[in-house]
């Protein structure tokens, strides 16, 4: 056994060796505090993400690296690993190694005001992404969540009639961007449709769970109205559940995943509203790019995000008296890639804010 | 456990210590009864035959990986992969089936990944003697990694009938997901009971050198057992897209995982080794389906969920540890 001993802990001295090669092989830490000093005189971007384990951050990186080129920008991605302690000093070392700007996922959009602060006191200018941080002269790019989940809300309330049951598919609590879209969605439900009783489930993103809890909720429930779900990923478990009991209800969902396209063209689906990774990855690097080279924005600028429907959905948006202009899934599927024609250099600093 | 107990509850034995010796045999089923006796008692819709049949269903792919897990376990290693390993097999399913493969040839890709999982862990920790621990957790970051490449091929879903069908069918009611998750469970009872492998499994776990210094296999049966691992991980992968019709990277996560080892550690295998039974397995299986159904069923609010099931689960575990110690304190 004493040689298996052996072996292993020279596997584990080479497994550790590796590690940390691979870790250097990432960004360095500079020295140099000139603006842009580590990129050979390009602008310079760095972006600290929440982490790069999951697919929508990874397309994200892989749209932000495509319309870098564009703009003539380098861009260097570092993974928090959720970790808000790891977070902070990724953006102090993107401090010290020069970056023009640093684009920030926030994991605690408290707990990263000092630091955010600190940044824009050294010169760098600081974005944070889908969240509103309380910095002094921080820019948050910003989705219109809230308002696309009151949408939301209206169009399935109307579609229902205004009383039912209506599941409701969330992600997690505590995460943003699901939290953001539930407030909305049940405050617009108790206000406007009181008659409606909402079911809300988490799934924890995860599109097993998504099935099963729509299997119970269905079986205890076979007069469920109508589904709502914050995410394409839950929305698809929940339609096949929906059709494997021979229901005929409608959904609203969220994100613009293609798969969902052909569930939206047959009128199952009435609304689905597109971000899109690829869209956001290269919005937001479209952003820092632009401010890196001097262009001025306000401080709070939203993204262009569009409704999805096919004809029964936009008569349902019409039904619901909301003044929305819908795509195709057509035009969404050349939207949801074509970021570069959207964002790239030739739109207007103008294009890259709506309201 | 079930042998010591078995041997306690011989007819010579008093009446009270048969008692004792059949609640620690059956502790598993004993806290499932209580549970359902407890959710009936706060709504009975909740044991409805629907519901009965939802926390079935629910069960499957947590009994399947459970199993994996507990013969892993059984053997005194441990594979942290498991979780992302089943993500893995199911895109490789539903890439095979988007590519238009038949899907026979889907379905051994499937098992092959598996098996190549299980075969890279069996041989970390076999040949290069790493510790379960560090070796799982270094594939386990390694199949995320996959994951994510393979998840390029974005959702796909599935339409394949013989799939659909595995998911879909309900002979007299009883879903057909849950009859080859029965079928899988006797199979592995089966090969722990009567085979050499499932000898050699307890062996393994119960006293690894006193087996080398009998000349058994040591080293080629912890390669198996990780083997058998890693194809109850591509088992897994299979009933899951079947169930959910759809294959995205997120299919299967680490809650997955989380809820196969509570599973196997509630049904009363040993972290330790040498210890555990298919039938404890399903049990808990069982118990942690019941627990998620049944916070839907009630109404939990989404706030409150995670906080009780993690309660729940908890107490079942004391509830199981405390019964098992007033047996080792009476013993001695």
């Amino acid at each position: 056994m004493k040689i298996f001993r052996s072996r292993g802990l020279v596997v584990a001295t080479v497994a550790l060796a590796a590690l940390l090669a691979g870790c250097s092989g990432g960004s360095q830490p500079g020295t140099s505090s000139e603006p842009g000093s580590d990129s050979g005189g390009k602008p310079s971007v760095g972006v600290a993400e929440i982490n790069l384990s999951l697919p929508f951050f990874v397309q994200m990186e892989e749209a932000s690296q495509a319309i870098a080129k564009d703009y003539g920008v380098d861009v260097t991605w570092q993974s928090a690993d959720g970790s808000i302690e790891k977070q902070i000093s990724s953006i102090e070392s993107f401090v010290a190694q020069g970056k023009d700007v640093i684009l920030i996922d926030p994991i605690n959009a408290d707990a990263i005001v000092d630091v955010v602060n600190k940044a824009s006191d050294a010169g760098v200018k600081v974005i944070t992404m889908g969240n509103k941080v309380g910095g002094e002269q921080n820019f948050n790019t910003l989705y219109p969540d809230h308002d696309n989940w009151v949408q939301s809300a209206r169009v399935i309330g109307n579609a229902v009639g205004g009383k039912g049951k209506v599941l409701f598919l969330i992600g997690a609590v505590g995460n943003y961007v699901s939290d953001t879209r539930q407030k909305a969605f049940e405050e617009t439900m108790a206000a406007e449709f009181p008659d409606i009783e909402v079911i809300t489930q988490p799934t924890d993103f995860d599109s097993s769970k998504a099935g099963s809890v729509t299997q119970t909720v269905i079986s205890n429930n076979p007069d469920l109205a109508a589904v709502a779900s914050i995410s394409d990923g839950l929305t698809l478990p929940a339609i096949k559940v929906v059709e494997q009991a021979n229901l005929d209800i409608p959904f609203v969902s969220n994100d613009g995943d293609a798969a969902i396209f052909p569930y939206i063209d047959s009128g199952r689906v009435l609304t689905d509203v597109i971000t899109g990774s690829y869209r956001v990855g290269a919005w937001n690097t479209a952003v820092a790019a632009r401010l890196a080279t001097g262009a001025s924005f306000d401080n709070d600028l939203f993204m262009p995000t569009y409704t999805i429907a096919a004809e029964k959905g936009a008569q349902a948006v019409k039904d619901a008296g909301l003044d929305v202009a819908t795509i195709t899934t057509e035009e969404a599927t050349k939207l949801a890639t074509d970021y570069v024609a959207e964002f790239g250099k030739a739109k207007s600093d103008g294009d890259m804010t709506v309201g | 456990m079930s042998a010591v107990a078995a041997t306690r509850a011989t007819p010579a034995a008093p009446a009270g210590e048969r008692v004792r010796a059949l609640i620690v045999r059956f502790a598993p089923q004993l806290l499932l009864i209580l549970l359902l006796i407890g959710v009936a008692l706060i709504n009975p819709v909740t044991i409805s035959p629907n519901n009965l049949v939802n926390i079935a269903l629910n069960a499957v792919p947590i009994a399947v990986l459970g199993l994996g897990a507990m013969w892993i376990l059984i053997a005194g290693g441990l594979d942290l992969s498991a979780g992302f390993g089943v993500a893995m097999c199911a895109l490789v399913l539903g890439g095979g089936i988007q590519q238009g493969q038949p899907l026979v040839v889907t379905l051994l890709m499937c098992i092959a990944a598996g098996l190549a999982l299980g075969l890279i862990n069996g041989l970390l920790v076999s040949v290069l003697a790493m510790p379960p621990f560090i070796a799982t957790l270094a594939t386990m970051a390694a199949v995320q990694g996959i994951v994510l490449l393979l998840g390029k091929q974005g959702t796909v879903i599935i339409n394949d009938p013989v799939l659909s069908g595995l998911g879909s069918v309900r002979p007299l009611g009883i879903p057909l997901l849950v009859i080859v998750a029965a079928l899988i469970a006797v199979a592995v009872a089966a090969l722990a009971r009567w085979s050499r492998f499932g000898l050699y499994t307890y062996g393994l776990g119960s006293n690894k050198h006193a087996m080398a210094a009998r000349g058994a296999p040591v080293l080629s049966q912890t390669l198996l057992v990780y083997l058998f691992g890693g194809l109850m991980v591509a088992l897994t992968a299979i009933l899951l897209v079947a169930k959910v019709q759809i294959v995205d990277t997120n299919i299967a996560n680490t809650n997955l995982l989380l809820d196969a080892f509570a599973a196997t550690i509630i049904g009363g295998t040993s972290l330790f080794g040498g210890k555990g039974s298919v039938i404890g397995t399903i049990t808990g299986a069982v118990i942690i389906s019941l627990i998620s159904t049944s916070l839907v069923v009630l109404g939990v609010s989404a706030e409150s969920v995670n906080f009780f099931k993690g309660v729940t689960i908890v107490g079942a575990v004391m509830i199981d540890a405390a019964i098992r110690f007033l047996d080792k304190r009476e013993s001695a």
